[in-house]
C-alpha cells in the first residue's frame, strides 16, 4: 500500500507505507539514541538500537531480498517431526523431575525449561506443513506452560508475589469470614469483585483452603488461555504462524508472571485475550452478532475483576474507535476513495459506546480509599501529571556515604542486559511484522488495530516511564501488551522467511529459537519465586520458616509499634498480619535504625531492599547490622530474627 | 493411525439437545452429590466439581452465543476468508468455555449475593440454576437439522494415536515413565528432615532483669523432639566476657506444637552481668560447653542508649 493512497500525498512520488514506516523508524531510532547519554535505563539505551535494527533488517531485505518462500523444502518431514515431539514430552518429563530433584525452579530447571521451548520453537518452524500437527504442537504448549507455572506453585509454600498476600488471607478470607462484600467495602474490589467471588466460591464448593481453590481455578485457566492466542492469530494466520504466536506469548516474561502470582491482573488479563479474540473474530466473520457477544461479555468481566485491565480494554476500543473513525471519514478524503470501499470492520465505536458507560459506572460506585475509584484516579493521575518532567526517572542513591555504599548492590548491567534480550527480541521481531503488514494492499482495519494499541501500549510501557509517571502501574501493561505484539511478531517472523534465503531464514529462526524462550523464561518477572540471580533481584516468595517466623512474630509483637523488614518481607507483615510494617531504614553507618527489626538470613546475599536517605535501595546486610549488638534478640528460627532495642 | 470421534468431541464441535441436557444432568448431579454428601474426600470433591465450575456453565454460555461448528476447512487445507457466521472448533469451544465459567461462575454468585451470601450452597444453587438457564436457552438456539442433514455432517475427526512400535516412541516412552516414576519416589522419600524450630521470649520482666522469662519452643515437624534449654548470663567485662550457666531443663514437644518453658532468675543471677543467653538445643547432650546451640536469644541486661534512632 502505498504512502499517497493512505495520506493523499504527492501523487508523484509513489512512497511505499512499509519503507516509509521503516525509514521513519530509523529515523526515531537515531533521534532517541542520544537519550543513553542522559539516562542509564537499560531500555533506553537498548530499545533505540532494536527499533533502528528491525527497520533497517526491513529496509534490507525489501531492497535485496526475495519474494520467494524458500525455506519449505528445507522442513524437515513426518519421521523429524516425530523424533522432536518425542524429545519435547522427555523434556517435559525432565522438568518435573529437575524440579523434583532440587526442590524447586532452579537454574538446572531453567536449562531444561529453555531446551524444551527451544524443541518446541523448532516443531513449529522447522517441521514441513504436512508433518505439521497444530493440534498436537497446542497440546505441548499447553503442556509445557502448566507445567512452567505449576511446578513453581506446587513448590513454593504459601503464595507467590505480594498481592496475592492481600487478596488471599484478607480480602477472600473476609468475604468467606462474613459471607457477603461488606467485609471489602472500602476496598476497590468491592466493585470488582468477581476474583474474590470465584476463590470464595470454589473453595466453599471444594471444602478446601483459599489456595487451593486458587490454584485449582485461575491456576489451571490462566495457562490454558495462551489458547486464545492460537485461535486469534489463526484467524488470519496460518496454523503455522499462529502457534508461533501462541508459544511465544505463553513464555513471555510477564505472562509468566500473572500464571504465577494469580491475582485480579491474571484473571483480567484472561479476559483481555477473550475481548482480543472476540474482536478478532467480529472482523472474520464480517461483524456477526455473536462475536460481538464474546467482546460484550469478557469486556463486562473485566470491568467487575480489574480496574487496571478495564482501563486496558477500553483503551484497546478506543484505538479501535479511532483507527476505524480514521478509515471511515479521513482517509477516504485524502485518499479521494469512496467511503463504501472501506471494509466495514469491528464497529469499535459501538462496543465503546456500551462498555465505556459500564466501566464509568462501576468505577463512580467502587471505593478507593475512602473516596470514590474514579475521582480519587482522575486526582492521583492530575497530580502525577503535574509534576512529571522528561527523564525524570527515579535515581539511586548518589550521596551515600562509605559505610552505606559497602552494603548497596546494583543490578550489574550485564545482568540487565541478559534480562532484557527476551523483550528485545520480540520487540526486533514485532516492529518488523508492522512493517511487514503495512506492505500489503490488502490490509485490513484490524491489523491496523494491533499496530495502534501495541505502540499505544508501548508508549505507556516504555515512554510513559520517561517522564516519571507510573501512576498507570507500566510494569502491569507488559503482558496485555503481549497480545498484540505476539501476532505482529508472528507476521514479522513470516515476512522474515518468506524474504531471506532458506539459509538466512534458518538462521534467523535457530537464533529465535534457542535465546527466546530461555531468556524469558529466566527473565526476573517470571521468576518471582526463584530468581536466576537471586543477588540482584527480589525473592516475591517466602520460604517455610519466613513464613512460619512472621505468624509468631506477629503473635509476640506490641501492635503499637511499628515492625520494620526488607522489602518485600515487611509487606508480608503489613499485608497478611495487617501490622503496620515499613522498610528498614538504613543509617549512614550502613546499620539499620528502627527498635523493633527483622533480619531473615536472604537479607545477606539476596536482592532485597531497604529505604536510604527517603529511597529506596538495594542491599546486602550482615546479621549484627540490622540486629546490632545492643539489641535483644527475642525471636530465631535460623532463618528469620527479631531484635528489639531494649 | 486411525481417525478418531469421541463423544465428547463431537459434543465441543458440535452441541446438539442431547449434549446439552448431559451438561445440565451432570450439573444437577454433582452439585447434587457436592451439596448432600458429606464427607466426601477433597480428592473426589475437586475433580468432582472442577467440570462443574470451569466448564460446564461456559460451555452452555457459548452455545447460545455460537451453535454452530466451525465450518470445515477447504479442500486445500484454508479456510474460507470470511465467515458471515462464526462456528467453533472443539478446542475453541473447550477454550471459551472455560474462560466464560470463570466469568459465569462468579457473576452467578454476586447475582445471588444480596439475597443468599456466599457459601457452599448459594454457590452451587447459582451455578447449577444458570448452566440449566443457558442450556435451555442452547437447546432453543440449535439450528435445526434432518436426520439424513446430521448423518451427512460428519465431525471432524481426529488421529487416535495407535499404539506405538517404533524406537523413538518407546525410547521416549521408557524415558518418560522413568522420569516421571523417579519423580514420584523422590516426592514420597525426600520429605524435608531438617529440623524447623522456633525459639522465642513470649514475655518477659518489664522493667527489672530479675523475674520470670516466658520461653516458647515452636516445633514443626512429623514427631515429637526433646530440647534442652540452658540459661547463662555474662560474667566479666571487654573481651574477656564469658558465660556463666545459671539453669538447664529439657522440653519435649509434640509435632507441630508449641512447647513452653519458664525460667526464672534473681537479682543474684545477674550480679556483674550484662546480658543473658538462653540456648536451645536438640536433645538432651552431656557438656554443652561441646555442643553448638540449636538457637540461641541473647537479651541484655540493665539501661542502653541504644534507642534505634
Amino acid at each position: 500500500m502505498s504512502v499517497s493512497e493512505y495520506f493523499g500525498g504527492i501523487p508523484s512520488v509513489d512512497l511505499r507505507l512499509d519503507t516509509t514506516a521503516a525509514g521513519v523508524g530509523l529515523l526515531l531510532a537515531v533521534a532517541l539514541f542520544p537519550l543513553r547519554f542522559y539516562v542509564s535505563s537499560v531500555f533506553v539505551g537498548t530499545v533505540p538500537l532494536v527499533l533502528g535494527a528491525a527497520s533497517a533488517l526491513y529496509l534490507v531485505t525489501d531492497r535485496y531480498g526475495s519474494e520467494h518462500p524458500s525455506l519449505e523444502a528445507s522442513r524437515v518431514g513426518a519421521a523429524r517431526a516425530h523424533q522432536l515431539r518425542a524429545a519435547t514430552v522427555v523434556g517435559l518429563a525432565g522438568m518435573v523431575f529437575v524440579t523434583t530433584l532440587t526442590g524447586g525452579r532452579t537454574v538446572a530447571f531453567f536449562a531444561v525449561a529453555g531446551l524444551v521451548g527451544a524443541l518446541l520453537f523448532a516443531q513449529i518452524t522447522f517441521v514441513r506443513r504436512e508433518a505439521l500437527d497444530p493440534a498436537l504442537v497446542l497440546v505441548q504448549i499447553v503442556g509445557f506452560t502448566l507445567l512452567v507455572r505449576w511446578l513453581a506453585l506446587a513448590t513454593t509454600p504459601g503464595l507467590i508475589g505480594i498481592d496475592a498476600w492481600v487478596h488471599l488471607p484478607d480480602y477472600a478470607a473476609s468475604v468467606r469470614g462474613s459471607g457477603g462484600l461488606g467485609a471489602i467495602a472500602d476496598s476497590q474490589y468491592y466493585s470488582a469483585p468477581l476474583y474474590h467471588l470465584l476463590v470464595v466460591g470454589a473453595a466453599e464448593v471444594f471444602g478446601s483452603s483459599l489456595r487451593t481453590g486458587l490454584y485449582a481455578t485461575l491456576g489451571l485457566v490462566v495457562p490454558l488461555s495462551v489458547c486464545l492466542v492460537y485461535y486469534t492469530a489463526g484467524q488470519s494466520l496460518s496454523a503455522r504462524w499462529a502457534l508461533f504466536a501462541t508459544a511465544t506469548f505463553a513464555v513471555a516474561d510477564h505472562v509468566v508472571r500473572w500464571g504465577l502470582h494469580l491475582i485480579p491482573t491474571s484473571m483480567g488479563l484472561v479476559f483481555f485475550l477473550g475481548v482480543f479474540y472476540g474482536v478478532s473474530t467480529v472482523y472474520a466473520s464480517e461483524r456477526s452478532g455473536a462475536a460481538y457477544g464474546f467482546v460484550l461479555l469478557f469486556a463486562f468481566a473485566t470491568v467487575l475483576t480489574h480496574q487496571l485491565s478495564a482501563f486496558v480494554v477500553l483503551l484497546f476500543l478506543t484505538v479501535g474507535t479511532v483507527v476505524q473513525g480514521y478509515l471511515r471519514f479521513v482517509a477516504p478524503r485524502v485518499t479521494r476513495s469512496r467511503a463504501a470501499d472501506v471494509p466495514a470492520g469491528v464497529n469499535f465505536a459501538a462496543v465503546l459506546l456500551v462498555v465505556a458507560p459500564v466501566t464509568l459506572a462501576d468505577w463512580s460506585l467502587g471505593p478507593r480509599e475512602g473516596e470514590a475509584f474514579l475521582p480519587a484516579m482522575v486526582e492521583s493521575a492530575t497530580t502525577r501529571l503535574g509534576e512529571a518532567g522528561f527523564l525524570d526517572l527515579a535515581s539511586a542513591s548518589g550521596g551515600s556515604t562509605a559505610s552505606v555504599a559497602s552494603v548497596v548492590t546494583h543490578v550489574p548491567r550485564s545482568v540487565q542486559l541478559v534480562d532484557t534480550i527476551g523483550f528485545l527480541a520480540l520487540l526486533l521481531v514485532t516492529v518488523v511484522g508492522v512493517f511487514a503488514l503495512l506492505r500489503h494492499a490488502s490490509l485490513g482495519s484490524l491489523p491496523l488495530v494491533w499496530i495502534a494499541a501495541a505502540a499505544v501500549m508501548l508508549l505507556v510501557t516504555l515512554g510513559m516511564p520517561l517522564f516519571g509517571l507510573y501512576f498507570l502501574l507500566p510494569t502491569r501493561w507488559y503482558a496485555f501488551m503481549y497480545v498484540p505484539m505476539v501476532v505482529l511478531a508472528a507476521y514479522g517472523m513470516y515476512h522474515a522467511e518468506i524474504s531471506l534465503s532458506a539459509r538466512q531464514a534458518a538462521a534467523l529462526l535457530v537464533l529465535f529459537a534457542l535465546v527466546f524462550p530461555g531468556a524469558m523464561l529466566v527473565n526476573h518477572s517470571a521468576t518471582r519465586d526463584a530468581p536466576v540471580n537471586e543477588d540482584a533481584y527480589h525473592r516475591f516468595a517466602f520460604s517455610q520458616g519466613e513464613l512460619d517466623a512472621a505468624e509468631t512474630i506477629a503473635t509476640v509483637h506490641p501492635t503499637d509499634v511499628a515492625i520494620a523488614a526488607d522489602d518485600p518481607y515487611y509487606l508480608l507483615f503489613r499485608n497478611r498480619h495487617v501490622m503496620t510494617a515499613d522498610p528498614l531504614e538504613l543509617a549512614s553507618d550502613g546499620t539499620a535504625t528502627g527498635t523493633h527489626v527483622v533480619y531473615r538470613s536472604h537479607l545477606a546475599t539476596g536482592g532485597t531492599q531497604v529505604r536510604y536517605d527517603d529511597e529506596m535501595v538495594r542491599a546486602q546486610l550482615p546479621a549484627t547490622s540490622v540486629c546490632r549488638p545492643s539489641m535483644d534478640v527475642v525471636y530465631t528460627n535460623g532463618d528469620v530474627t527479631y531484635c528489639t532495642a531494649p | 493411525m486411525t481417525r478418531l470421534t469421541s463423544p465428547l468431541t463431537t459434543a465441543l464441535y458440535r452441541p446438539t439437545a442431547g449434549s446439552l441436557t448431559g451438561a445440565s444432568v451432570y450439573a444437577l448431579a454433582a452439585g447434587a452429590l457436592l451439596l448432600f454428601v458429606d464427607g466426601l474426600p477433597a480428592a473426589v470433591r475437586i475433580p468432582l466439581a472442577l467440570p462443574l465450575l470451569l466448564v460446564v456453565p461456559g460451555y452452555a454460555a457459548v452455545t447460545v452465543l455460537v451453535p454452530k461448528p466451525r465450518p470445515p476447512r477447504d479442500a486445500d487445507g484454508t479456510e474460507p476468508e470470511v465467515r458471515p457466521e462464526p462456528g467453533l472448533s472443539a478446542g475453541e469451544r473447550l477454550v471459551l468455555s472455560v474462560v466464560a465459567s470463570i466469568a459465569l461462575v462468579p457473576a452467578a454468585v454476586l447475582a445471588t449475593l444480596p439475597v443468599t451470601g456466599v457459601g457452599r450452597t448459594p454457590t452451587l444453587v447459582a451455578v447449577v440454576a444458570l448452566t440449566l438457564a443457558l442450556a435451555a436457552v442452547a437447546i432453543l438456539r440449535l439450528p435445526v437439522r434432518t436426520r439424513p442433514e446430521a448423518r451427512r455432517e460428519a465431525v471432524p475427526a481426529i488421529d487416535r494415536l495407535s499404539v506405538p512400535t517404533d524406537a523413538v516412541s518407546l525410547v521416549a516412552i521408557g524415558l518418560v515413565a522413568v522420569l516421571l516414576l523417579s519423580s514420584a519416589g523422590l516426592a514420597l522419600t525426600s520429605g524435608s528432615d531438617a529440623l524447623r524450630t522456633e525459639f522465642y521470649v513470649a514475655d518477659q520482666p518489664a522493667d527489672d532483669a530479675a523475674g520470670t522469662y516466658d520461653l516458647r519452643v515452636d516445633h514443626h515437624g512429623g514427631s515429637a523432639q526433646t530440647y534442652t534449654l540452658a540459661v547463662a548470663v555474662t560474667d566479666g567485662s571487654g573481651d574477656e566476657v564469658t558465660w556463666r550457666a545459671l539453669q538447664r531443663r529439657t522440653v519435649t514437644v509434640g509435632p507441630d506444637e508449641t512447647g513452653a518453658a519458664s525460667v526464672t532468675l534473681s537479682d543474684a543471677d545477674f550480679e556483674d552481668a550484662t546480658g543473658i543467653r538462653l540456648a536451645l538445643y536438640t536433645g538432651e547432650p552431656g557438656d554443652l560447653a561441646d555442643v553448638t546451640p540449636h538457637r540461641t536469644l541473647e537479651l541484655s541486661v540493665g539501661e542502653s542508649a541504644d534507642s534505634g534512632e
